[in-house]
């Protein structure tokens, strides 16, 4: 039997150690092991039950799923057990080295138990870790926004470094809140309750990306005061529950409207354009919109190597994306002399890329060299990519090809250095 | 006559609402034009929020469903 059985009362957190003593102690050895003692209680027992000696880290045979493992760990660190079984069932998700350090512990930690205690983890320290769980949250994800971390490894597909931390991590504490929730009210501990609380925190973030979305949908339309007064209007109902028993759901929408009316105002999302991919490919120049090609959303590929490049031609192009991808093709031999800005993700122009949040990245601006184009662009999110290859496919361009080592890379670079020298 | 003073049943509810309540007329006062967020504010903000709420929720003794 674990200690998920016990009841609010069994808790003992919030017992007074002064409810703790001998005749308690002396009665709880009594009972047997179908129950349990106050934390308190146990924490005293399990100093007499040790002697004085270090504590052992021991794999539990009564508090035990699989092989005691998060059992022994918890009572060792006074936790609760089921961090440690969401910690290794979450592992999963990062090539199974939880799994592997499960099942080194089964192996090498012998089983044991330190008396009775070991069936009552004392949970005083859970406050302080969901203290400490913020603080730590804050101060990750602080130097995170501004440094690049987010897009760490690439685009489309690559590693976006802290974000696929940041997902599984709060699914994890998410799970675990629901778990301590149902245990303080009594319910037993189960894997399909695990099963419940990890589904319950998947929906609750799809539910959460959905509102963000539409959130930062409807700004974009320029509609952002109506959700920003809505924020203030949950935020209200908010503190007006608080006096009656509280509205912790609430916070859920709060939170997911407020990020998309904050990232959509803070990016300046333009979403004019439409959605959807949009193919150009001028024959000449004056085919080419005198404001240029705008995008909503979606794919935006303009192919201007079919232009008949005079020696001496300079050709303006603006360029506006709110989300998506954005290939522009040139002609090897003509110098680009290009300006292009995002709010997030990567720009790469001629062979030469950065990648990030608020980034830019100009490129010959003062050539003089013809042909020349001279490009302005500006992107909301996503990738804009700028080819100057006269073969490359441009449906295939971007995504993880530029990186790195690729040796496209410096193909590019060399020919706009050629094309741009005076 | 004496007030009534309302007793504050949820901690976490509270610190959220207030939390929200100026993140809110934050998002207000960019979409007026008084102020302009970036990107990194955004997060930052939104980043501290969600720390305020976590560590109230950490400090507030867990409630009685009893």
């Amino acid at each position: 039997m674990n200690d998920e059985t016990r009841t609010p009362d069994d808790q003992g957190a919030e017992r007074p150690e002064s409810q703790t003593g001998p005749t308690e102690e002396q009665s709880a050895a009594e009972t047997g092991p179908t129950q349990q003692l106050p934390p308190a209680a146990a924490g005293t027992e399990e100093r007499q039950a040790s002697g004085g000696r270090p504590k052992r880290l021991l794999r539990s045979s009564s508090d035990r799923m699989i092989a005691g493992v998060a059992g022994g760990l918890a009572r060792y660190f006074d936790v609760d057990p089921v961090i440690f079984r969401i910690a290794f069932g979450v592992s999963v998700f990062f090539g199974g080295l939880g799994i592997l350090a499960y099942v080194a512990l089964a192996i090498f930690v012998p089983t044991g138990d330190e008396g009775q205690a070991e069936k009552a983890a004392p949970y005083e320290r859970q406050r302080w870790l969901g203290v400490a769980a913020g603080i730590a949250l804050v101060l990750a994800l602080i130097p995170a926004v501004g440094f690049g971390f987010w897009w760490g490894g690439g685009w489309g597909g690559g590693n976006w470094g802290l974000l696929w931390l940041a997902i599984p991590a709060l699914v994890a504490v998410g799970a675990y809140a629901v778990l301590r929730d149902r245990r303080e009210r009594g319910v037993a501990f189960s894997v399909g309750g695990v099963v419940a609380a990890v589904l319950l925190v998947i929906a609750t973030l799809c539910g959460f990306c959905i509102l963000a979305v539409g959130g930062a949908f409807v700004t974009a339309t320029g509609h952002g005061m109506a959700v920003a007064l809505a924020v203030v209007v949950v935020a209200l109902l908010l503190i007006g529950a608080a006096f009656r028993g509280g509205a912790r759901w609430l916070i859920v929408p709060a939170a997911a409207l407020a990020t998309g009316v904050g990232v959509a105002a803070a990016a300046d999302l333009d979403w004019d354009g439409g959605i959807g991919d949009r193919e150009y490919r001028p024959a000449a120049a004056a085919a080419i919109p005198a404001d240029g090609y705008e995008l909503g959303i979606g794919r935006l590929i303009v192919d201007l190597r079919e232009i008949d490049w005079r020696r001496d031609q300079v050709i303006n192009l603006d360029v506006d994306q709110g989300v998506g991808q954005m290939v522009i093709g040139v002609p090897s031999d003509v110098c680009v002399a290009s300006e292009t800005e995002a709010t997030g993700g990567d720009l790469e122009v001629t062979g030469e890329q950065v990648e990030g949040t608020d980034i830019d990245l100009d490129q010959n601006v003062n050539a003089t060299a013809t042909p020349r184009l001279e490009l302005h662009g500006e992107l909301d999110f996503g990738q804009m990519v700028v080819v100057n290859d006269d073969t490359r496919d441009l449906e295939e361009a971007g995504g993880n090809r530029f990186h790195g080592d690729d040796p496209d890379q410096g193909a590019m670079r060399d020919a706009a250095a050629e094309a741009c020298a005076e | 006559m004496r007030g009534v003073r309302r007793e504050v049943r949820d901690l976490v509810s509270l610190v959220a609402g207030a939390v929200f309540l100026a993140v809110g007329v934050l998002l207000v006062l960019d979409q007026a034009g008084a102020v302009e967020l970036t990107l990194g504010w955004v997060g930052a903000v939104m980043a501290a929020a969600l720390g305020a709420i976590l560590v109230a929720s950490g400090l507030t003794e867990p409630r009685d469903e009893g």
